[in-house]
């Protein structure tokens, strides 16, 4: 699962997960991706189940990039405990993903295998999510 | 040349681009060559999608100022909403006919490669070639002929087919397109079971030493 080699601090304040995402709102190295449509917390094991959903469905067709990682530890307290007595213990990472954010890109795929594949993808995560597709630079003229 | 009718906008800002885009109107900036000081523009939504969906950014039009100047520009760049994918913004670069200029053409691939019918995949990664030439010579796009490649072969730079008045400025060694050989699916079973790094492993730099 995806997670920091070393940290500085073990424990962080809660992420933040208003506004929109200002970065990586578009498809910059697949032909497909899936993008978030509203705010939250993707865990490590969230991208890990996506990721295999989306590798087990293109079978060894295509590549898959994974465009967030899981860097904000998250803590918690053990069951059954008073309040109190400093903050829990890390338990596991998450990625805050905000609206336009594109998770995860496909290619070498067609785009129907690839909207079953995200389809499937999304499905592991906890947030409403979208198709999108590359944004290309050249019009109708510069296609043979 | 594709043309465009502008305005310019009277009101700027947060407040009065907003209430442009809620009228229709994508705010615009034109800048560059033959432009004095930046003009902040108005662009009418529907023609400004057509001529990007038939020309594209990077492609040359004339941008018409109302009751002002025409100005022979660039596209030079589009921004869009990061969640509802409309454009909000469109940069015109002002050029000179005379003169060289800059720009980045998209690379189109021709042919489906005879690696990928042996199993390979596709691997695009340049998708754009920046080039240096007059604005009449600029080509609408570069063909990449990939139907030769076989697996695990890769398209440079060096092999694209460009028009002679055409200078290409990205570094000739750059990989256009390789056909990945096929994964052997004992690695891919190996990556999904891949060991389980517990929190225990990880090492805090610092906080560590404090406690």
């Amino acid at each position: 699962m995806l997670m920091p080699k070393r940290v500085k601090y073990r424990k962080q304040h809660r992420p933040k997960a208003s506004g929109v995402a200002k970065r990586g709102t578009e498809v910059a190295f697949g032909d497909y991706g899936l993008a978030a449509l509203e705010p939250g917390w993707i865990t490590q094991r969230q991208i890990e189940a996506a990721r295999i959903a989306l590798t087990r469905y293109i079978k060894r067709g295509g590549r898959v990039w994974i465009k967030i990682f899981p860097d904000r530890p998250i803590t918690a307290k053990p069951a059954e405990t008073r309040m109190g007595s400093g903050k829990g213990t890390p338990e596991y990472w998450v990625a805050v993903a905000k609206p336009g954010r594109v998770l995860f890109e496909l290619a070498g795929v067609s785009e129907e295998v690839a909207r079953e594949a995200m389809r499937l993808a999304a499905q592991k995560l906890p947030i409403k999510t979208r198709f999108v597709k590359r944004i290309e630079i050249g019009g109708e003229a510069g296609e043979s | 040349m594709a043309e465009i009718m502008v305005k310019v906008r009277e009101n700027t800002g947060t407040g009065a681009s907003r209430a442009d885009r809620r009228s229709g109107m994508i705010p615009a900036v034109l800048y560059g060559e033959g432009v004095e000081a930046p003009l902040h523009l108005i662009v009418d939504r529907i023609p400004l999608e057509k001529l990007l969906a038939a020309h594209g950014q990077g492609s040359i039009v004339t941008v018409k100022v109302k009751d002002q100047a025409e100005y022979p520009a660039m596209i030079k760049d589009v921004q869009y909403h990061p969640v509802r994918g409309q454009i909000i913004h469109v940069d015109f670069q002002g050029i000179s006919l005379t003169k060289t200029m800059r720009t980045v053409v998209p690379i189109v691939l021709e042919g489906t490669p005879e690696g990928i019918k042996a199993g390979g995949v596709l691997q695009h990664q340049l998708r754009e070639l920046e080039v240096e030439c007059l604005p009449q010579d600029l080509p609408e796009h570069v063909l990449a002929k990939i139907s030769h490649l076989g697996l695990a072969e890769t398209l440079f730079v060096r092999d694209l087919e460009v028009p002679e008045k055409v200078t290409v400025l990205t570094d000739e060694d750059e990989v256009v397109v390789t056909v990945l050989a096929p994964r052997a699916e004992a690695e891919e079973e190996e990556e999904e079971v891949a060991e389980v790094p517990t929190l225990e492993t990880e090492v805090p730099a610092e906080e560590g030493d404090k406690e």
